[in-house]
């Protein structure tokens, strides 16, 4: 079994291939496990994110 | 050569009884008013030619002060006073750490700290949320100290006892957690119009603020200068907004944060910081605008 990393600046997945397996059958499943965290990181880019900053995400607790 | 404006500021540094000056029209003045304090005998006015050549028209009022409240006494019956669960709509009482007293937080907004890191949060008074322990990262409370933070002081403008002041001001930012605790809307005005407005003579405006809640008024006086005092120390203000009204009281201790809005489109004038019991002032919101790179919008 061989481990490949993908590694970029908006994220990082692994993914293993087995000797019987084509690479492209495990790179899309990797590549769609990874998605939440690229779609994240790239709306933080374009909207500006960082520090304590973000979009504004209003809260929804129960404070009283 | 002293300008219109330095006239109203000499008028009340060489008068200690004097609180208050504005005129009719500060681009073309043919009436100037002055406010003096109810507390004082007074004496004559010592006048430039310029201002005598005006029309005088006096007026005898309580000295201005920031409109704190004691924490110790909430009123059951106001929504601007009780606790509220997220997203917490402005307008409402706070308390910060270290604090007796409560205020407004006036208004959402935003501003950015890096060209990519904009933070969302609080408008209100340096002497609510600052005065006396001016630390970054001071708590804010909504109602009181007795209930989780709702907020963290950010910024702050802090008022001089010597030199002319412009605004008193100060921001919190509300991002607890992952998550931020205030709503875009401000209680019983509901949304705000994103975009700033200058006040003008006749302006018809309305606020919503801890103890006096919704209340609607008009603009009186612009390029007011003013004296205000702090409990221990006195502060004069340049250029400020006068709000008044015929049939309510526009603002009573504890509303002093509150956001001054257009009537019309609430669209933000003036952020209230002080008043006496007739009159309100309201510090120009393009000087908090500028001080801080402000938004109203929370996109």
């Amino acid at each position: 079994m061989a481990r490949f990393t993908i590694k970029s600046d908006l994220f990082t997945t692994e993914l293993d291939v087995k000797p019987h397996q084509d690479l492209f059958t495990c790179l899309i499943p990797a590549l769609l496990a990874a998605l939440p965290a690229f779609l994240d990181a790239f709306f933080k880019c374009i909207g500006g994110g960082g520090g304590t900053g973000g979009s504004f995400k209003p809260g929804e607790r129960t404070r009283c | 050569m002293p300008t219109a404006q330095d006239h109203l500021l000499n008028l009340l540094r060489d008068h200690d009884w004097v609180i208050a000056a504005w005129y009719d029209d500060p681009a073309d003045p043919k009436e100037i008013h002055v406010v003096r304090n109810a507390a004082t005998s007074s004496t004559n006015l010592n006048m430039p030619a310029f201002l005598s050549a005006l029309h005088l028209v006096e007026h005898t009022q309580q000295r201005f002060q920031t409109l704190i409240a004691p924490a110790n006494f909430r009123d059951p019956h106001l929504a601007t006073q009780q606790c509220q669960d997220e997203p917490i709509q402005l307008g409402c009482q706070i308390q910060p750490e270290k604090a007796d007293w409560v205020g407004t937080a006036g208004a959402p907004c935003s501003w950015l700290v890096e060209p990519n890191e904009r933070h969302y949060g609080i408008l209100s008074n340096w002497h609510v949320m600052a005065d006396g322990f001016e630390h970054v990262n001071r708590t804010i409370h909504q109602p009181t100290t007795a209930l989780p933070t709702m907020a963290k002081l950010a910024y702050w403008k802090s008022v001089d006892s010597i030199a002319n002041n412009t605004h008193d001001s100060a921001l919190a930012d509300a991002k607890i957690g992952d998550f931020h605790t205030i709503s875009q809307r401000i209680l019983l005005i509901g949304p705000l119009d994103p975009v700033p407005s200058n006040a003008n003579v006749g302006l018809a405006v309305c606020k919503c603020g801890r103890t006096t809640g919704f209340t609607h008024g008009r603009c009186s006086a612009i390029g007011a200068a003013v004296r205000v005092g702090y409990g221990d120390f006195t502060a004069t203000f340049i250029d400020q907004d006068v709000f008044a009204t015929d049939d309510q009281t526009f603002s009573a201790p504890g509303d002093s944060g509150s956001l001054i809005v257009t009537q019309a489109a609430h669209s933000p004038v003036a952020l209230l910081f002080a008043g006496n019991g007739q009159l309100t002032i309201g510090n120009p919101i393009r000087y908090i605008v500028d001080a801080f790179n402000l938004s109203f919008s929370l996109k």
